[in-house]
Formats: structure tokens, sequence, C-alpha cells
């Protein structure tokens, strides 16, 4: 069990310079509530042009576009694209599993919340941190660079102890969070009832929505010998193995399985599925992987 | 194929239990090592088709388990001795005569041919019928019933296991004639008379002889006995032998002594070896030698400044009976003798008989002549037991059955001999004397006076030892067995300053020595293992005690036995004759010195009277094959794999 890590752990000085330069990408547009960076469905004020539409009475007549009345002898009306901010919301689960590995899991998971969520803040994205429990703790709504040690704090605060199944937890986001924007979630997906319902509860949300898959090494490779009887930290649950090669192959074969369904279950549903391995670093997972794959940009 | 059943109901009882248990251990739960993990969902899905609840499937999949199973069986049909042999029927009375002379102690065969008699002897006791009965029989030169009739097998293997090797030569006839004894209990040479009842009518019996055929044919008539022999031994067997080995005293260099020995080989390949001869344990001589096939050769060696001790010569060479390569001879101390002095009195000659050198040599006993004519010391005279009579001045009416020396007399014409004495003369002058001779070997006839004396003529074969002006005075000559010596003077003070000088004490040892034998110029007699040994010895020794080559000593009660008797000669090499104070009084020798023997080359018939029983071929032996060897291999190649597989974890 590895204690918390320091904030210089968490976010070291260099992973902040590399990540103040970097945007989160959002494949769809979402409307914003306040103004902001980002492009909006709402036509407004930008410099960026939308479309034409005919003047009707009343409308701002500083939006005319008079050299197509010269030549058209009609009014019409140019409109602009409108910026508004983003909705970016990070569920980390914090189920006993993710406590595993070394590094953790869990602080792989804190991580990446923590350098993807400073990277929303600096672009004035309203992020939403979600610890995913018994009961879910949520963060207060963190917009800029200046709610960087609120936000560590929050993440830190987070202790991977009560287990529950991810589809009461995302149940209860869901239930609190009407906005539309990114969902990035940070799990193991090793839940015993299945990640699928929870999975389909966000796609019913009609965000972004992206599945960080987090395993350990061990998970990846176990090194494990002999007669073993394998104890479940979460629920207690007894699984007696006589390890050998042939079990070793078959275990990489049901892993490989495992991680492939939860591929296709994603792609299916336009989730855009990331494995990451929890001894990899934060740098290498965003600075290199999440750029490829479009998270960053 | 058959078995052999080597376990008793009980064992087998143990033996059947343990696959049922080595079954139930696999049932046990395994204690388990726990190690915490994230997550069991992999692990479960993994192991989903590999867990199965039913224990014959967890079994069936269990290759361990199967591999300790067959590791097991493997052991029970080695216990139960599977083998295939020849089926044909002893027949319902047999005796087994296995040879335990010397000779089956060679070991060509890897391990001894008596140990390969008696293995093929339990063999066919094996094959007996339960209604079957036999007899085991160990013969060397004597036989020795070692099981009655019984259909006991295991009596009739224990009598066969407890047969042991001896240093023994080998005679049939005995044996055959204790089978023929044993067999047909009551056969009589008086069928006509009605008073001697038949007890039993004559049964055929098979005789099977297990030898190498060392031996004589025996002249037995078998009667109703059916021989079968069964030859035991290769014949590429080699074997270089001593077959005789004696010692011998050099007469004309007294402390020397000469050992003389004849080796041969009796295979046909040439063998070449070093013979090493060892004097009280301490090896004096060796020599080499190179012997072509079937040749015999001589070997000599010369030792000096012995006065006693024991010889052993030992051939270092490589054949397959060791037994033969040893042999012993001692050279022994000087005998107690019993000597008769027949005198008037006369001081000199007593005094010079009570030296300390004289007296360890001799026992003196005096009677004046008067006495000699008695009708005891008559039968004294001819029994033969004493050594030497020494007359002084006097000669008896009949001659003593042993060696005389008459001083101042000669022999009786009658009986000793054509001595020819001369009338007195006077004064003597010695001009010759014949120092070679043992009788005067360091004794000086220098400025010795001699008043008067007597020249004599000696008869045929005779010597002369001293010569003087007038005539021959000494001299010594043959009696039949024995020798007479005479010297022509008395030994009186006024006849001669002799037994003042320090020549005449010596002579007299000298005499004793000689005439009476007292140093035996042969070495110790030698006799064949097991024959009675016999030694004759001065009855002055009411017990003496025999030592043997190895072991306590046995002590010989004599009761006024001139001769020993000694039976007990089983073991080779040097026996001592100890008197009760430890001194060793004579020596002899156990050898095996026979050419039968140490022929080893396994003859292909025997002669049995006026048959001639042919080897039972090589097919007809009674061989068994034996496969439980190969079944403990397998299942230790088995336990091997299963070790492998156990550490490797191959299978779940």
């Amino acid at each position: 069990m590895v204690e918390t890590a320091a904030p210089t752990d968490l976010l070291p000085p260099n992973l902040l310079a590399k990540l103040e330069r970097m945007e989160l990408v959002s494949r769809k547009v979402f409307r914003g509530r306040m103004k902001g960076e980002r492009r909006s469905r709402r036509k407004g004020q930008s410099v960026e042009f939308a479309d034409f539409r005919n003047y009707t009475p009343g409308d701002d007549l500083r939006f005319v576009d008079w050299n197509l009345y010269a030549r058209l002898d009609k009014l019409f009306l140019k409109l602009f694209l409108e910026e508004e901010d983003l909705h970016v919301y990070f569920l980390v689960d914090a189920s006993p599993s993710m406590d595993f590995g070394s590094p953790t899991k869990f602080f792989a998971a804190q991580q990446l919340a923590a350098s993807l969520a400073f990277v929303g803040m600096c672009r004035g994205d309203r992020v939403k941190i979600e610890m995913l429990g018994g009961r879910n703790q949520s963060s207060p709504v963190l917009r800029g660079r200046s709610q960087l040690y609120q936000m560590t704090d929050f993440i830190q605060s987070g202790k991977p102890e009560h287990n529950f199944q991810l589809v009461d937890a995302v149940k209860q986001f869901c239930l609190r969070n009407s906005g539309r924007g990114i969902i990035v979630i940070l799990t193991d997906l090793m839940d015993k009832s299945g990640y699928e319902s929870a999975m389909r509860l966000l796609v019913g949300r009609q965000m972004d929505i992206f599945v960080m898959h987090i395993l350990s090494p061990e998970e990846l490779e176990p090194k494990l010998t002999g007669d073993l009887k394998l104890v479940d930290c979460e629920d207690a649950d007894e699984t007696e193995v006589s390890v050998s090669s042939v079990l070793l192959k078959r275990y990489q074969a049901t892993l490989a399985s495992f991680i492939d369904q939860a591929r296709k279950f994603c792609s299916q549903r336009a989730m855009t599925y990331l494995l990451c391995r929890s001894d990899q670093g934060a740098d290498v997972i965003i600075g290199q992987y999440l750029r490829e794959r479009g998270l960053i940009r | 194929m058959n078995i052999v059943n080597m376990l008793s109901w009980w064992q087998w009882s143990l033996l059947a239990v343990i696959p049922p248990l080595v079954v139930m251990l696999y049932f046990l739960k395994l204690r388990r090592l726990p190690v915490e993990v994230p997550s069991t969902y992999l692990w479960k899905k993994t192991i989903e088709d590999l867990h199965v609840n039913s224990i014959w499937q967890r079994l069936r999949q269990n290759l361990l388990l199967w591999l300790q199973l067959l590791i097991l069986l493997a052991i029970i049909l080695a216990c139960l001795r599977p083998g295939y042999r020849s089926e044909s029927a002893l027949g319902s009375r047999s005796i087994f005569l296995i040879d335990n002379s010397s000779s089956m102690q060679a070991n060509e065969l890897g391990e001894t041919r008596l140990q390969e008699a008696k293995k093929q002897t339990i063999e066919l006791i094996k094959k007996m019928e339960s209604s079957d009965v036999a007899m085991v029989i160990a013969f060397n030169d004597r036989a020795d019933v070692r099981q009655g009739y019984t259909g006991d097998k295991r009596k009739l293997q224990a009598a066969v296991e407890s047969i042991v090797a001896t240093n023994r030569t080998t005679d049939l006839t005995e044996a055959l004639r204790t089978a023929a004894g044993l067999a047909n209990p009551g056969r009589t040479s008086q069928i006509a008379d009605i008073n001697d009842v038949q007890v039993a009518e004559a049964v055929p019996a098979n005789i099977y002889v297990l030898s190498d055929g060392c031996f004589a044919a025996p002249q037995v008539d078998l009667g109703n006995l059916k021989p079968t022999y069964i030859p035991i031994g290769l014949s590429d067997a080699t074997n270089v032998a001593i077959i005789a080995f004696t010692c011998q005293r050099n007469e004309e260099k007294p402390g020397q002594v000469e050992a003389f020995a004849r080796i041969q080989n009796f295979s046909a390949q040439p063998i070449e070896g070093e013979a090493t001869l060892k004097l009280n344990g301490r090896l004096i001589d060796a020599a080499k030698f190179n012997l072509k096939g079937v040749e015999v050769k001589g070997l000599s060696f010369e030792i000096s400044d012995l006065e006693q001790g024991q010889l052993e010569l030992q051939l270092d060479v490589k054949d397959n009976l060791k037994l033969d390569n040893t042999a012993y001879a001692a050279v022994d101390p000087p005998r107690q003798l019993e000597v008769v002095l027949v005198t008037e009195g006369n001081t000199p000659l007593r005094s010079a008989l009570l030296t300390p050198q004289a007296a360890a040599v001799a026992s003196v006993r005096t009677f004046t002549p008067e006495e000699m004519e008695w009708e005891d010391s008559l039968k004294l005279a001819a029994s033969g037991q004493i050594d030497l009579f020494i007359y002084d001045g006097c000669s008896p009416s009949k001659m003593p059955e042993a060696n005389t020396l008459f001083i101042g007399s000669t022999p009786p014409k009658e009986t000793g001999g054509d001595w020819k004495p001369s009338e007195p003369t006077g004064p003597l002058f010695v001009i010759d004397v014949n120092r070679s001779h043992p009788l005067l070997q360091y004794v000086e006839f220098g400025g010795i006076l001699i008043v008067e004396g007597i020249s004599i003529d000696l008869p045929v074969g005779g010597v002369e030892l001293v010569r003087t002006d007038s005539g021959v005075l000494m001299g010594v000559a043959p009696r039949d067995a024995y020798q007479d010596a005479v010297l022509g003077m008395r030994l009186k003070e006024s006849n001669t300053n002799w037994p003042n000088r320090r020549g005449f004490p010596v002579f007299l040892l000298n005499a004793l020595e000689y005439l009476g034998g007292a140093v035996s110029s042969t070495g110790a007699k030698s006799v064949r293992p097991g024959q009675p040994a016999i030694t004759n010895m001065s009855s002055r020794f009411a017990k003496v005690k025999i030592h043997p080559p190895t072991g306590s000593p046995i002590t010989v009660d004599r009761d006024g036995q001139p001769q020993i008797i000694f039976t007990q000669t089983d073991e080779m090499g040097v026996y001592s004759v100890k008197s009760e104070d430890d001194r060793t009084l004579q020596m002899f020798t156990v050898n095996l010195f026979s050419e039968q023997e140490s022929d080893i080359l396994p003859k292909d018939q025997i002669g049995i009277g006026l048959a001639t029983v042919e080897a039972l071929p090589q097919q007809d032996r009674i061989v068994r094959v034996e496969y439980w060897r190969w079944l403990l291999g397998l299942a230790l190649i088995v336990l091997m794999v299963e070790w492998y597989l156990y550490n490797k974890r191959v299978a779940v």
C-alpha cells in the first residue's frame, strides 16, 4: 500500500511546464456556460465566421454585411461562432483494487487526472474531478491555473478504500452533473459485475468519453509460482491456483481477450479506449501516448 | 512367464493399502500460500475451464498421481518376481550334492562357483512340485547331510544357504554312499533272509551333482539313483598354483635352509607373475616367473641364519583361484630328545651331558649295563621311543631300535653290523680328523693325549671320522634306518685328556643333534586341509597347546601317547605346537598342494563307477530370467520423470 504522493510527486515542475503548452481536444462541440476559449454551437461574437441569415427587424445592425447589401440590395446578417468554456470531468476509480502495483494504479490515475485537469484549467475549461467510491467525492468546478493547488489537494485527499460497483458510482455522477463535455474515466475495469452498464450510462449522456484503462505490471505479467490461494482484496474472494507455465499462458490469453473486449466495446460506442501501464509515468503517457490518441494537442 | 511370490499375506495386505492411500492423499486439500491480488476476476476466468469439481476428473488430469501409481505398480510387480524358466519337472525325489571343496572358490563367474551352485540349487528347489521331496548334501572329501528328505522348500533353501566354502579336497565317494544309503533306507543285502525285514522299497531318486568335476571318479554303485551332472564354472578360467613347497636344512652349512617350490599353470594361456617369500611375515626374497600354458616350474630360495621360523610363499598373479597361490612351510626348532646313557659310571661323560646346551636338547636317562638287560629296558630299547643310546664301555646283546654311540666298545657282531675292532694299542696320535662331518664340527683334536685305544674297521657304507697312527679311531656307519657311531677309546682321565678340553662337550652336543636327530634336516610336515596332522613328541610334555594360524590355541592332553593326532586342520597356514611354558616344540603346515583341486577347468563329464555322466547341456539348465530388476529400474525412471515434472510444473 503506497501512501498518497506529495504534490511535487504528483505534478513535478518539469511536467507542469510541458502541460502548460497543451490543450484538451474534444471531437464534439458542446455548449458551454461561460465565455471561454472553445468554439460553441452557439453563434456569438468571435472572429470566426459561421453563416449568413436574413435580416429581421431588431437585429444588431453591426452584424449586417454591407458589402453584400451593396451587391444584392438585400440585407443579410453575418453570423460568427461563439467561443465558450468546456466541461471536462475526470472520474477516478478509487476502489481497493486500484491500490496495487508499483507504483499503484491509483497513483497513476491520480497523476494522470491531475495532469489532464491542469491542462484543462490552463485553457479555461470547467474541470471537475470525481473520486468514484462508495460515496463519490466531487471537487468544485476548477477553472484557471490559480486553482492548481486546490485541485491537487482534492486529488491527494482521495483514498482507495471503499469497495463499490462501478455502475452505482457512475449513476451517482450522472445524476449530479448535467453539463456536457469530456469525460475521462480512469479505472482498471476490474468489476466483477461488469463495467459495460456503467459505460452505457456515460454513453447515454452523449459526451466525449475517454476510458483510460490502467493496469499494473503485476497484472500484465504476473510473477507467481507454486500452489497459491489468491485472495481478492475487494471482496476477499478466494481462488486456488497451481501456477504453471500453461496456466500463465492461459492467464495471458484471458487478459488479452479482456482488453480486446474492452477496446471493442468502447470503439463500438465512440468512446476512446486507452490502455495505460501504471509504471509508465504520466509524462510518457500524456506526452506521447495521449497526444497520438488525440486527447491532447 | 511365471511369478514367485516373495511376500507373505500380511505384507501383501500392507502393500495393497498403499495405492488407495496415495489416491486419498490427492483428495486432501493442498495447503496453498495465500497471496492478495487486486482482483481474482481474470484468474477465475482463466481457470474456469480447468477447474472441475468432479474428483474423478481432477484425478484424470493429475499426471503426477498417475506416475506415482505407475511406480507402485512396478514395485508390486517386482515383488512378484516375474520371470521365465523351464517348465520340466524335477521328479518326485531329488538329492542335491553341492560341492564345497576348495576349487569351488574359483571366482571366474564374478561370484564364487559355490555361490553359483547354491543359486542354481535354489532355483531347482523352487521348481519342485508340492508333493516332491528333496535332500541336500554338501560334499568335499567328506559328506555332510544338510537336510534329509523333506518337501519343505524353506528348509531346503535354508540348508543350501547354510553351506559354506571349505579348503578341503574333493571326494564324491562318501557323498554318493551317503545319498544312496539315505535314499534307499531299507536296502540290505540279505533279501533271502526272512528275518531281514525290508523297511522300505528302494525308491528311484535323481541326484543332481553341482560341481566343477575336480575329483577322481568314485567307485560306487548308484543302484536306483539317476545322476545328473550340472557343471559349475567357465572353461576359460585361469589358475596358477603352488603344488609343492618344502624347505630343507643344508647339512653342510649349519643354519642355512633351502626352500623349494613347484608351481604349475593349469590354463592354456601363458601367465607371468611374481613369487614372494616371507619369513615370519617379513619379505626376504622374491622371484619372477613366466609360465607357458600347462607348464610346471620349480623355484628355489636360500635362507641363511635360520634356526626356526615360518615361511610363506605367495604368488602375485591374476588368476581365478586365490587359495592355492599361497603355501606355507616351517623350519622346526630343535627337538627334545630322549637319550639313554648306559655306563658303569663316567663323570666326564655325565658332566658333558648336563651342560645347559645339552640339557635343552635332550633328557638323559642313565642305566647300568646290567639294568639294560632287564626286560623293561629291552622293551624300551625295542620300542623306538628313545632317540639315542650311548654305550660307555659296554655293548648290548641286541642292538636297540635307535641310533647309537659306542665309546670304547663296538656294536655286537650279531646284530650290530660288521665292525671289526683291533686289539688295544697305545699311545695313539691323531693324524686326521674329518671336520666336514656334522659330528666333528667345531671339535679340536690338537694336543690330545690318548694312552690306549682300539682301531676299527668300518662296515660297508661307514665314514671314517678320526684316524690315528694305528688306524681308524672313530667312525660312523648306517644300520637299517639308524646310524651307529663308534669311538675306539675309553673316556677316563687315566686314558685321555680329551674330556678336559673344550672340544669334548661340543662333540657330545654334535652327537645329540646329529645322531639324536634333534635338528630335523627337513622342514615341518605339511598336510592337506582337513587331514589329520600326526606329530611325535617327547613324552615329558603331558599337555601341549596347538596354535592354529588364526584363533585361540587348542590344548591337547596327551594321555601318555607318543603321537599327537590333530584333526582341526581346515584352515591353511602354519600350526605351532607349544609347551605349557609357551616354547615352540614343533610346527606343521596345512597346504592345499592338490593338482586335482588346482586344475579348476570344469569337466565335461564325470565318471561314477563304470558309468560316465555327461554335463547337462547349457540350454537344459534351469535358468530363470528375472524381470524384477527391470521393473525396479522402470520404477526408478518413472520416479525421476515425476520429480522432473514436479519441479518443472509442466502440467497442473
